[in-house]
């Protein structure tokens, strides 16, 4: 190991181990310093309903996702916050018959965070009756409960990062059972993968309180197992990143 | 460039990809300035959000250089701090040996980033018995 080392002590006892408890509480204490206990931000749920047509007609999947937003304040400067957001659910299917099925996955081309930050990039700003501009438009975010399409690109709802997709990112599998087989699908020429007169209508999402979607293994049943499989990086597309590849399906559940 | 300020920029690199990054639209792969962004392998990261933890690693001329996320997170005084008294089933020091053994088959691995240095023996990271040092 090169440039900064630091070296093993003895293997006598640290005295740090009789201190278990101590930090502990510590870490406790400066858990509390940096929440922040006025966070207003609820946890909220989505439904990602994706539309596709076909020869055969009009052909729909939904999700349900769930956001959990949380506001944390640095102690060492308390006017500097940042805000993580954590999404719980799993990608949306639509099942296209003989042609396969499309997943709409939990992350855009260019975003992991993607299912947990969309709803709010939707929202119009505002302000809350503080003038606190993040909870404004968190408050509209929560009144969005009639579909809303989402647009290609961020352009208009992110402008500083106009480039990046609007849209999750879609794939299919080659079979259902081989997680190496999966293909990305281009969401503005779904008859590329699936046949001449299959085509994206849209992809909305709305705020509602129905249950957060499960039982996506039923269809992928590798979900649990990919690390045992002895798959490699390249075994897989160069286009589909495979870090968090389960968690493009399902998310905390 | 200086070696030392292009390795601490690495060690911010690791707060601008991946889930909750600082930075927007960069992506998990490439390269940033003469170092290339080693590849996740499938699911690597499988746990990583819930656990708070992040990691990233990078070849640049002829070493691996592993960059992880310090303190950035609620989670980080239940999953890492607790580490450092001897916890050492804290969820994040597991991941991060685990992927420094993921990678340390390239000779070389300097570990940057982290809010305190863990020592290296016998091919494991020794955490409680190591000196902990503030960057």
């Amino acid at each position: 190991m090169r440039g900064r080392t630091i070296h093993n002590q003895s293997n006598s006892r640290s005295p740090l181990v009789g201190c278990k408890w101590i930090t502990v509480l510590l870490s406790s204490w400066l858990l509390l310093a940096a929440c922040n206990p006025f966070d207003d931000t609820p946890t909220y749920r989505y439904r990602m309903t994706v539309e596709v047509d076909t020869p055969e007609g009009l052909k729909t999947g939904s999700s349900v996702i769930e956001v959990d937003t949380h506001m944390e304040t640095n102690p060492e400067s308390p006017s500097s916050q940042r805000i993580n957001r954590s999404a719980m659910g799993e990608a949306a299917m639509v099942d296209l018959g003989e042609r396969g099925i499309l997943f709409a996955l939990l992350r855009s081309e260019d975003d992991v965070d993607f299912a947990a930050r969309i709803m709010f990039l939707l929202a119009p700003k505002g302000l809350d009756k503080n003038g606190d501009a993040f909870l404004g438009r968190f408050a509209n975010m929560l009144e969005l409960t009639e579909p809303v399409e989402l647009p290609a690109t961020q352009e208009k709802i992110n402008p500083p990062l106009a480039k990046m997709k609007g849209r999750p990112m879609l794939v299919t599998f080659g079979d259902l059972v081989d997680p190496a087989s999966v293909e990305r699908v281009d969401p503005d020429d779904l008859a590329a993968t699936f046949g001449k007169g299959v085509s994206l209508r849209r992809i909305t999402v709305q705020i509602t309180r129905d249950r957060v979607t499960t039982g996506i293994e039923k269809r992928l049943g590798w979900l649990s197992q990919l690390k045992g499989m002895n798959l490699s990086r390249s075994d897989f597309p160069d286009d589909v990143p495979v870090g968090a590849f389960s968690e493009m399906f399902r998310k905390g559940n | 460039m200086d070696r030392e300020v292009f390795l601490s920029l690495l060690a911010l690199d690791s707060y601008n990809r991946g889930y909750n990054a600082a930075v927007g639209d960069l992506d998990e792969s490439g390269s940033i300035g003469t170092a290339t962004i080693r590849p996740f392998e499938p699911d690597e990261q499988d746990g990583w959000q819930a656990a708070g933890f992040y990691a990233v690693a990078y070849e640049w001329n002829g070493e691996t250089v592993i960059s992880y996320r310090g303190t950035n997170d609620l989670l980080d005084p239940f999953t890492g701090w607790t580490i450092g008294a001897g916890f050492d089933g804290a969820s994040q020091a597991g991941l991060a040996i685990e992927f420094y053994e993921a990678v340390r088959g390239l000779i070389g691995a300097i570990l940057i980033g982290l809010s305190f240095w863990w020592s290296v023996r016998h091919n494991r990271i020794e955490a409680n018995r190591a000196i902990a040092t503030d960057i």
